[in-house]
């Protein structure tokens, strides 16, 4: 698997946490009266295992990474904008640039980082 | 709070889509984003459509999700004439879309009222009876909504 098709492989991960994050607070039915079909929420989970176990057989490392910085932000991707990182707003060193040829983090808060047009 | 989220630019008044997946890709156009961050932003909401539809019922849509693509909590109002049908809860054609889109890392709080404010409106809209769609103008739309804000 390229670096370039990782990274997007992983905020699709990102994504379905970010979900299962949402439907699990109580505060999001009680404020939105959404209803929840609980027996789909196992499918959102079988799906994001499945791509989980795709992503740490592919690159361990960063896998293992992500997860780790999940459980310290609430997140363990983001994007750059402007040249600086959106996780802790500090400004990328200059010599920093966008590549998707391989896995960046940020040099202040270590996550990881996707610069996308 | 929902006064500064409406903008005349993120209006359609009058939606081409007869699907669910149509609807969607047509309010995520509105937001000018490269295709390849239209995509993502796609996938997220339609994964959030797995769960259960975010058709209310009584003709309204509240698609929403968070995502990587944008830079600030975002929200995309449309308005189809004919009607989408979107698995509804009441099976009913959808004719008001509220799209929201927040950032990963805003703050849950801002997030999850801007969704309550949301789904307090089209509630005030859908006690009306039949929903409105002819809209001159964005600026008209917005005004409708805010009216539904007041109420509260």
């Amino acid at each position: 698997m390229s670096s370039r098709e990782y990274l997007h492989k992983l905020y699709l991960l990102q994504d379905l946490d970010l979900l299962l994050q949402q439907v699990e607070d109580p505060e999001y039915t009680a404020k939105t009266g959404l209803e929840i079909n609980e027996e789909r929420i196992e499918l959102i989970k079988q799906r994001r295992d499945e791509l989980a176990r795709e992503l740490q057989k592919a690159d361990p490392i960063t896998y293992e990474m992500y997860e780790k910085l999940k459980k310290r932000y609430g997140r363990g991707i983001t994007r750059v904008v402007d040249d600086m990182c959106t996780n802790c707003f500090v400004a990328l060193p200059s010599s920093m640039m966008k590549t998707e040829d391989r896995i960046e983090t940020c040099p202040n808060c270590g996550i990881i980082l996707i610069w996308l047009d | 709070m929902i006064k500064d989220l409406l903008r005349e630019d993120r209006v359609v008044l009058d939606m081409k889509a007869k699907t669910k997946e149509e609807a969607l890709r047509e309010l995520v156009d509105v937001l000018n984003l490269s295709e390849d961050k239209k995509e993502i932003l796609f996938k997220a909401l339609m994964q959030r459509e797995v769960l259960g539809s975010t058709g209310i019922g009584k003709g309204i849509a509240i698609p929403h999700s968070r995502s990587i693509v944008v830079d600030n909590i975002t929200l995309v109002v449309g308005v189809s004439k004919e009607g989408v049908e979107f698995d509804s809860l009441d099976g009913k054609p959808v004719h008001l879309f509220f799209m929201l889109i927040a950032t990963p890392n805003d703050p849950s709080m801002k997030y999850l009222t801007a969704l309550g404010s949301i789904a307090r409106i089209s509630r005030s809209i859908a006690h009306e009876g039949e929903i409105r769609t002819d809209f001159s103008s964005p600026k008209e739309l917005i005004d409708y909504i805010l009216e539904h804000a007041d109420e509260q």
